[in-house]
């Protein structure tokens, strides 16, 4: 009873505390109101701050009054608490509310999840993934399970103390069997997984191939076509300047019919074979396609690729979502400085038809610069 | 009076003299440049934890920034100036924010902390010797580190700011002082503290290596060394093996940074200007970088595990469960830690190959963690379970090890890393199994240990309000996380409002940034309860938890030496707890079966130990210590060997 009475004089020093905090705070902003323009100094974050620091002194002052009060009067409001037992009930209350609670976010934040994958290697890798969660989610409750059952029977209060026992082999070597097991299928899967988005399943005899260049630099995309050749052209990081924003070395006749679109987006055929050159201009950067399980660094000096077949046009994406504002997002995610976080670039996936339309409105970047430019251009490598 | 079997009388006269009289000592010589490794224990733990509390400040700050994009604190202009105009924070420097949470968490608290503090401490205590094999190098170990940490703390009040390429500190973006602010003066401010640290970190190194070799005290053989001291030693070897090639990379890094050389820089062109450096390769970075970094986790979490051992078999009263599976665990850890750096790098670009090769090799570090999980659940199984405060930061150090060690099955298939890579899944999954989970076993050995550092008792019940607060807290904080890194939300976003797939997830990010703020409060409670009980908490008996290792032998009162006469001498394993036959539920290593018979009573308040470590003609520890050659002045380590008697 005692101890109840505590916590209600806590409870209602606490009320009367936020009472008299919240009527300060309704009179600093009076104040700031009545003197914004008369008065230089700032009561309002004054008494923000004097709040504050109250606050926390408060806090402290109760705990102190509480330790005060047990050493000079010996009454302890809390004396008659079983440690073990308060503790072992805790853990059973947070550990199995955490459980739940875990779950429950799991279920409520699954319409954020990244949506089913928009190409073939993903959607193997998904299923991976799947499996994974398949089995790490179970293990994840069951062994929780396994140590709050521990903390339950065996705490201080019920155990009839502890029994001396080193090992116990058959159980080391079930732990042992149940760990293997999972690693070996896990490791083979993923190896065998990994095989098909690095070294690209094999296109099939009618399938288009599109290559085109995704260049990083801080803070923007840029994108560039294989013309009508379908052949990305030269290019040297000497050239950049001016107009040539990515280099290209235009003695390469390959180079003069790319096409350089001056959008923020990126169009894909669907079906297609997309073969992405991926290099950058300053810094580390990184090529995130999330929606199509697609990911490669983007490294100065080094040029690296990313491989994948979209399978779904974003209108069909919008229709399977449900969401007519979806889009496929190009992101960076590898941190190039402060704009990091803005580095977005539209993705289009559309028909073969659309998309040879949309890359039709183009004209080739090259524009044929005196002979005497492009020879002092070429020079300078 | 001590007998030192075969020692000369002067000499003898000369450790006893220094061991119980204190010479002349200053208040420079006591708490600064104090040889003694209590006192550089303590000088790690308080450095350790308040860079550590700094660090944990800062996530304060860009957690904010996460939650409320859009919204200004004057507060934030008011502490930070120019790097807030309007209570806005400059995206550079929440770049820079971030970077310094990561060093400073990572290397200052979890390394230079954890380790330096326990290693310090338990080495010579549990293994019985009188102080380090070198205590002026350790001494020197704790300077560098301090000094780091001051250069650290410094690169806050420079003009283009702390560093902010992310702890990383990946080239080009770190050695182009034109890409960001802190890539300058910042970077190379921190390119030193970090070569300071490791200097500290290998003289430490080097130290707890050669006193666990060498000066373990009589029967004191590998097998009945505590898991600690184990744990310990082998991050010590880490250490020393990966260390090295880090401080090469910052190295190369710091020549490309400031003197035009191309290590890490290849076909650059940036602000208007292409750079002359041709050749290098930013991946030669990643590398050296993570070949330091993976090991670097181990170094974080094995001391961390090898607390939670000693913590859980104590105040479970039973022996660890599988003694030798966790020593082969550790080791078995430790060595796979160096063949697995490159899954860091799966999306880098680096040879596919590779990604087969270090997929297998990562899931294998799967196999001796579930080890110790299991051994660790196994050793509470038929216990008698203690539930004080640092018993429930150890259960607390298994669960998060629990949930953040299952993700690492996602993160380490190369496939499945693909989409996962850099997204919030990696930040749930590092913090929760090597961050909060090392941070766990590290306030657990505080609470532990404090009797043994301080002499005083930390009060409980504070304790137990601050483990609710901060496990409930750092699962709310961590947890969800993961399921924005299913969302495929990027780290190191200033903000979450450019793209449609990471703007759905603001509500959680106000979640996560409350949880975080009231989980920061409660550290509060800890700093009160570390300070008040420093100076005014309950004086603590000689062995207040009834433990059987050795330092628990010593007097409380700190002696130069550690042991007022003979080393003790050790006649069994760590863990003999609830032995049967026994008349209390435990046995200190350093009684005999003859004491047991003569009726010793060990457990009894006023016991001291002397009266049985005394009592014996044989010193411990000079078996190992006869092979040391005698150092001329003994004046500055009157601690472990009695020099060879004269021929």
């Amino acid at each position: 009873m005692a101890r109840l009475g505590w916590l209600g004089a806590l409870g209602l020093g606490g009320l009367l505390w936020a009472q008299i905090g919240a009527a300060a705070r309704a009179r600093a902003t009076e104040i700031a109101l009545q003197e914004a323009t008369t008065s230089t100094f700032d009561w309002n974050s004054f008494l923000w701050r004097v709040l504050w620091i109250e606050t926390i002194a408060i806090i402290f002052l109760s705990i102190r009054l509480v330790q005060l009060v047990v050493r000079y009067t010996g009454y302890d409001p809390f004396g008659d608490w079983d440690r073990d037992k308060v503790n072992m009930r805790l853990w059973m209350v947070v550990g199995l509310g955490g459980i739940a609670l875990a779950l429950w976010g799991s279920f409520k934040y699954a319409p954020n999840y990244l949506p089913e994958s928009a190409s073939a290697h993903g959607q193997a890798i998904d299923t991976l993934k799947d499996f994974i969660l398949y089995f790490t989610y179970p293990a994840f409750i069951l062994v929780h399970l396994l140590l709050f059952y521990m903390i339950w029977r065996y705490y201080h209060g019920r155990s009839q103390g502890a029994v001396y026992e080193l090992t116990h082999h058959g159980l080391e070597r079930a732990a042992l069997i149940a760990i293997t097991i999972p690693v070996v299928i896990i490791a083979a899967w993923g190896i065998w997984v990994w095989s098909a988005p690095v070294h690209g399943q094999v296109a099939r005899a009618d399938q288009k191939t599109v290559e085109l260049e995704a260049v990083a630099e801080q803070f923007q995309w840029r994108v560039r076509y294989a013309g009508p050749d379908g052949k990305l052209g030269r290019y040297h990081y000497k050239l950049i300047g001016g107009e040539n924003v990515l280099g290209l070395d235009f003695t390469d006749p390959k180079a003069q019919d790319d096409i350089l679109p001056p959008l923020k987006e990126i169009h894909l055929p669907v079906g297609a074979q997309i073969i992405i050159h991926v290099r950058s201009k300053d810094v580390l950067h990184s090529l995130y396609l999330p929606h199509f399980r697609t990911h490669i660094y983007a490294v100065p000096g080094q040029r690296t690729q990313a491989k994948f077949v979209p399978l779904y046009t974003t209108k069909e994406m919008r229709r399977k979502l449900k969401d007519p504002e979806f889009d496929y997002e190009l992101a960076c995610n590898q941190l190039c400085g402060g704009a990091h976080y803005n580095m977005r670039m539209k993705v289009v996936v559309e028909t073969w038809e659309e998309y040879q339309q949309w890359l039709s409105q183009f004209k080739p970047a090259y524009t044929p610069p005196s002979s005497v430019a492009l020879h002092k251009n070429t020079q300078n490598l | 009076m001590a007998t030192y079997h075969g020692t000369s009388v002067e000499t003898l006269e000369h450790i006893s003299e220094s061991h119980h009289t204190h010479h002349r000592e200053s208040f420079w010589t006591k708490y600064i440049f104090s040889q003694d490794h209590k006192t550089i224990a303590k000088q790690f733990l308080l450095t350790g934890f308040i860079s550590g509390f700094i660090g944990i400040l800062l996530s304060g700050i860009f957690r904010l920034q996460l939650a409320f994009p859009d919204k200004s604190f004057p507060f934030l202009e008011t502490i930070l100036g120019k790097w807030a105009p309007e209570g806005r924070l400059d995206p550079n420097f929440y770049m820079a924010l971030v970077t310094m949470h990561g060093t400073i968490l990572v290397f200052w608290l979890l390394t230079g902390g954890l380790s330096g503090t326990f290693a310090n401490l338990l080495i010579p205590l549990q293994l019985g010797a009188r102080d380090m094999a070198s205590p002026f190098i350790n001494m020197l170990s704790f300077h560098f580190f301090f000094w780091g940490t001051v250069v650290l703390m410094a690169s806050f009040f420079v003009g283009t700011g702390p560093a902010g390429a992310g702890w990383t500190v990946y080239p080009p973006l770190s050695a182009l002082p034109q890409a960001m602010p802190g890539s300058g003066l910042g970077m190379v401010l921190w390119i030193i503290a970090l070569v300071l640290f490791v200097v500290g970190v290998l003289m430490g190194g080097l130290n707890y290596i050669t006193t666990v070799l060498n000066l373990r005290t009589k029967g004191m053989s590998p097998f009945r060394m505590p898991l600690a001291v184990w744990a310990l030693f082998t991050v010590a070897v880490l250490g020393l093996l990966s260390f090295p090639p880090a401080v090469a990379a910052f190295i190369l890094l710091l020549f490309d940074h400031s003197l035009g050389t191309s290590f890490y820089l290849s076909d650059i062109y940036i602000a208007g200007q292409a750079l002359p450096q041709q050749g290098g390769n930013a991946l030669l970075y990643l590398h050296l970088f993570w070949f330091l970094g993976h090991p670097e986790v181990y170094i974080v979490l094995l001391p961390a595990l090898g607390i939670t051992s000693e913590l859980i078999s104590t105040h479970a009263r039973k022996p660890i469960f599988g003694y030798k599976v966790m020593v082969i665990s550790i080791l078995g850890i430790a060595f796979v830690s160096f063949i697995v750096w490159a899954h860091h790098m799966f999306v880098t670009g680096m040879n596919p190959l590779l990604g087969s090769i270090f997929t297998a090799t990562t899931l294998l570090v799967a196999i001796p963690s579930a080890m110790k999980i299991f051994n660790y659940i196994f050793t509470l199984w038929k216990g008698n379970i203690h539930l004080n405060t640092p018993m429930l930061f150890a259960i607390g150090t298994v669960s998060f090890f629990i949930s953040g060690g299952l993700t690492g099955f996602f993160l380490g298939v190369a496939p499945v890393d693909i989409p996962l890579h850099n997204t919030y899944f990696v930040v749930g999954h590092f913090h929760l199994v090597m961050g909060v989970s090392a941070v766990f076993a590290m306030f657990g050995g505080t609470y532990h240990w404090f009797p043994r550092l301080w002499g005083r008792m930390m009060n409980e019940r504070l304790g137990y309000l601050h483990f609710w607060l901060t496990f409930v807290g750092a699962n709310l904080v961590f947890f969800p996380m993961y399921y924005m890194g299913f969302g495929g939300v990027p780290r190191r976003y200033y903000a979450f409002t450019e793209f449609s797939f990471t703007s759905k997830w603001q509500d959680l990010n106000v979640f996560i940034t409350v949880a975080a703020l009231i989980t920061i409060a409660a550290q509060l409670i800890f700093i009160y309860n570390f300070f008040h009980s420093m100076f005014w908490g309950k004086p603590a008996p000689r062995n207040p938890w009834k433990a059987t290792t050795l330092e628990w032998s010593a007097p409380v009162k700190h002696l130069h030496g550690n042991w007022p006469g003979n080393l003790p001498t050790v006649y069994r394993w760590p863990y003999d707890y609830s032995k049967p036959g026994a008349p209390v539920d435990f046995i200190p290593q350093y009684i005999s079966d003859e004491d047991i018979a003569r009726g010793v009573r060990w457990w009894e308040e006023d016991f001291d130990p002397s009266t049985v470590i005394d009592r014996r003609e044989d010193t411990g520890g000079e078996a190992v210590a006869a092979s040391v050659e005698p150092k001329p002045a003994p004046a500055l380590s009157p601690n472990q060997k009695p020099p060879a008697p004269e021929a």
